[in-house]
């Protein structure tokens, strides 16, 4: 068993543009249809030098400090090994300007000052596992990661109430809260929409979404947002790898995955014909709210409504709702592979050391809630992909 | 012996040769020495104050302030001297913060400049110097009028306002009488 510990402080100067020099910009930008970059004397014109205004003479390098700490075991012979490791980053004096403004008679904006700072911490666990029933011999191997960055300083104006500083404080708070509206269902019928306990506009229909009255003032507006879910990267990741061996037989299996993220369709997967009505639609859209006859006036309370996934087309639902929001979890079998290699005896008689056949699939199958995007990529071309590949390959192997 | 003693010879004429100060200001930024140091740099920063001289001329609207190409609705047309098919009424000028913010600003590199050219005389000759200082106040005193033109007194800042050396309370200037910034520039 090995027991690990490291700590250290690091300056990082990747922000920095010597800011604490005054300095001007030569030559100036301008434009010939405003502002131009200079003046014209004596029938030349002249570029013209501007200053960059306050410096901060104390501007330095913001500071990392970063700690781990683990350890790593095997026992049992192979049967179990672990590897855990804790780790943090505080990071200190990251560039930001002051939340106040100078007077205008200054004639000049705030320097950046070393103010914000942020803590990431997060855990790391490897979990091994290797053993053989007679000829049988099999390993597998699982890692897990999770990790999170928490404001520990923001700059920010002081707030003018209690309800502005819990929205919009973000000082020690975790990064990437997504604000939005919870989900209450869907009106099922007139009547639902009649009884609704909060206001219900005149052009409600049957298979709208009802967002969450989360402060149950009877309306729903800005305030009724709160956090409905994480945004950004994913914020735990896994892996497990499964290799077995028995006879010349061998196989190989890595799963991959990712939990605690989420994305939000937009452009043409929230819509069909989106941008243009001569642009296509997504098959996904049928399911949903519709008139059982075509020609029916939707806004006649008389109306048969037959009942889908999605709201009547043209009601779209709010961009940061829990309508929008999907879990983009997934488990992917990445790859797979299955070979044979000839006993040796039998090569060997042809001069053929070895000779192994194998066959590989990439992308065997995914497990997620995501239909039309890859949970790999979930924001990549705003949903406008080509359809993922799944590749299988036969492979022969001969060494002489 | 001998030879040692020329190797630390050597050793010493390299590592004192090689001894060059580190701490410098960037090279790569353009600074007061580089500006204000010769006449083609001073004639550089002129010509940022002339190109920010708020004028009313050709390339001024009352809709869209100075140095703006959008000439649609010129003052003629507000006087109903002219008229033309985007201009349906009487308006008046737009003066929102941008226009304060913006002549201030250029107060503050006339200012600057006035602070800082005397560093450098020792470059240039009498009359140089105080034609360019005379054009520094010139072009401040238009700004002002420009501003008293539409705001009346405005504060008068004759000197560049130093953050963060001075509390942000000193930098709040108060304004000044319309007749005491008339006399200050006339």
């Amino acid at each position: 068993m090995k027991v690990r510990a490291s700590y250290g402080r690091m300056g990082d100067d990747s922000a920095s543009s010597y800011q604490f020099v005054t300095g001007y910009t030569y030559p100036a930008g301008g434009s010939n249809n405003q502002l131009p970059g200079g003046s014209v004397f004596d029938g030349t014109f002249v570029n013209s030098s501007v200053n960059k205004g306050i410096a901060n003479q104390n501007i330095t390098w913001f500071v990392a400090k970063t700690f781990d700490v683990g350890f790593d075991m095997e026992v049992w012979n192979g049967l179990l090994g672990v590897s855990a490791d804790y780790f943090t980053r505080d990071r200190s004096g990251l560039l930001t300007t002051r939340a106040m403004s100078l007077p205008v008679v200054v004639g000049a904006s705030l320097p950046q000052e070393n103010l914000n700072g942020d803590f990431t911490n997060g855990l790391e666990l490897e979990l091994n596992h290797r053993n053989h029933i007679g000829d049988f011999k099999y390993n597998a191997k699982g890692i897990f990661s999770i990790t999170r960055t928490q404001n520990t300083y923001q700059e920010m104006s002081a707030k003018g109430n209690s309800y502005d500083n819990w929205r919009n404080n973000s000082n020690d708070r975790y990064q990437n809260i997504w604000w939005g509206y919870g989900s209450n269902g869907i009106y099922q019928s007139y009547q639902d929409i009649a009884n609704s306990s909060v206001y219900a506009s005149r052009s409600t229909l049957p298979g709208d979404y009802i967002y969450e009255d989360w402060n149950g003032d009877g309306i729903i507006s800005d305030l009724d947002r709160h956090p409905i879910s994480f945004s950004g990267t994913p914020i735990v990741n896994f892996g497990l790898t499964l290799g077995a061996e028995w006879k010349g037989f061998d196989l190989n299996l890595l799963f991959q995955g990712s939990t605690m993220n989420y994305v939000s369709y937009v452009e043409q997967l929230i819509e069909p014909m989106w941008g243009s009505d001569y642009s296509n639609a997504l098959a996904m859209f049928l399911d949903r709210w519709h008139p059982a006859d075509p020609s029916a006036d939707p806004y006649d309370p008389n109306t048969q409504w037959v009942s889908g996934d999605l709201a009547y087309t043209g009601s779209v639902p709010e961009s940061d709702s829990k309508f929008r929001i999907h879990n983009a979890s997934y488990v992917r079998l990445k790859s797979a592979e299955l070979g044979y290699t000839l006993p040796s005896a039998l090569t060997k008689k042809v001069g053929i050391k070895s000779v192994r056949m194998f066959v590989n699939g990439y992308n065997l199958f995914t497990l997620s809630s995501m239909k039309y995007i890859d949970p790999e990529h979930p924001s990549d071309s705003y949903g406008n992909l080509y359809p993922l590949n799944r590749t299988i390959s036969l492979g022969l192997n001969v060494k002489f | 012996m001998k030879i040692a003693k020329y190797i630390l010879c050597l050793f010493f004429i390299f590592n004192i040769s090689s001894c060059i100060n580190m701490d410098i200001p960037p090279m790569n930024v353009v600074q007061d020495k580089d500006v204000f140091g010769t006449s083609n740099g001073i004639s550089s920063y002129m010509a940022r104050l002339y190109s920010c001289l708020p004028i009313e001329d050709f390339r001024y609207t009352p809709t869209r302030l100075f140095n703006h190409f959008w000439l649609v609705n010129p003052p003629s047309c507000i006087t109903g001297e002219g008229l033309s098919r985007d201009m349906g009424g009487a308006s008046s000028e737009n003066v929102d913060n941008k226009i304060f913010s913006d002549l201030y600003v250029l107060i503050r590199n006339c200012n600057y400049f006035l602070e800082t050219i005397d560093q450098y005389k020792d470059n240039y000759t009498e009359k140089e110097l105080n034609n360019w200082k005379g054009e520094a106040y010139f072009v401040r005193a238009v700004t002002y009028h420009a501003l008293a033109k539409r705001y009346g007194g405005v504060p008068l800042v004759n000197n560049v306002l130093k953050y963060p050396e001075q509390p942000v309370d000193q930098l709040n200037v108060p304004r000044s009488s319309e007749r005491g910034l008339e006399s200050s520039i006339s």
